[in-house]
């Protein structure tokens, strides 16, 4: 019994301190100087669908005019429009992902979805729905 | 004590039931150590069968696997009920934001230009 109880034990352990999963640009971004990362493995988008999510902020214009480059987006593209990228990409395993890069200069942030299947229309409503509750919030 | 009995004595008669004695003793004695060994072997046997029985903390072996069925019960519950309670399976951060702050950043970052 006793010697149930501590593999139990040990193993919960083990599954609580391993490595957290974290995503392709968070791996990438984390240590750069003057950038905020947040990563979200398994973000739910809606009830069946969930997305890796990350977004990287720059903490000031200079690091954000340098970031846009490196996700094919520039200023001049961007103007006062909101950009949003929409591609296949591949996942570190080598699974074929559906990714979605849009920014916003307000915010000085890049932010990247990548869905393991075509999940543009939930992501449609979901930045949607986001986008009118953040109204609404802001209202 | 027999046998001090036996060289103490002086007459044949004494000395013949002397050993008499000596001799119903020592087979008393090794019938008492087989009654021993043998009542060993059975304890042995009996504790033994015990374990396999009801595990060496005395409970019955359906008892502990109910106790231990719960337990993972309980345990796979409340990891589902903490997983699917929250919108993501793993949130990580550079920075001291909390989870909910990267939400609030993300949202923000989705609703502004």
């Amino acid at each position: 019994m006793k010697r149930i109880a501590i593999i139990v034990f040990a193993t919960l352990l083990l599954a609580g301190c391993g490595p957290r999963k974290v995503t392709e640009f968070y791996a990438r971004y984390k240590d750069r100087p003057g950038v905020n990362v947040v990563s979200f493995v398994g973000y739910r988008i809606n009830d069946s669908i969930r997305a890796d999510v990350t977004v990287v902020q720059a903490v000031d214009d200079s690091v954000y005019a340098a970031l846009l480059p490196e996700f094919g987006l520039t200023r001049t593209r961007l103007g006062f429009q909101k950009v949003v990228v929409s591609g296949p990409a591949v996942s570190v395993e080598g699974n074929p992902l559906v990714r979605t890069i849009g920014t916003s200069v307000t915010q000085r942030s890049i932010y990247i979805f990548d869905c393991e299947s075509d999940c543009s229309n939930a992501l449609i409503q979901f930045m949607a729905d986001v986008t009118l509750e953040y109204i609404n919030k802001v209202k | 004590m027999g046998r001090n009995h036996f060289i103490q004595s002086e007459s044949g008669d004494n000395m013949a039931a002397t050993d008499n004695r000596a001799d119903e003793l020592l087979h008393a004695h090794l019938a008492a150590a087989r009654r021993w060994h043998q009542g060993e072997a059975d304890f042995r046997q009996a504790f033994h069968k015990g374990i396999a029985k009801r595990g060496a903390s005395g409970f019955p072996v359906w008892a502990r696997a109910a106790v231990l069925a719960l337990v993972a019960a309980s345990i796979s519950f409340l990891y589902y009920y903490q997983w699917s309670s929250r919108p993501y399976e793993s949130y990580s951060c550079n920075v001291d934001f909390t989870a909910q702050e990267g939400i609030e950043l993300m949202h923000a970052s989705i609703a502004t230009i």
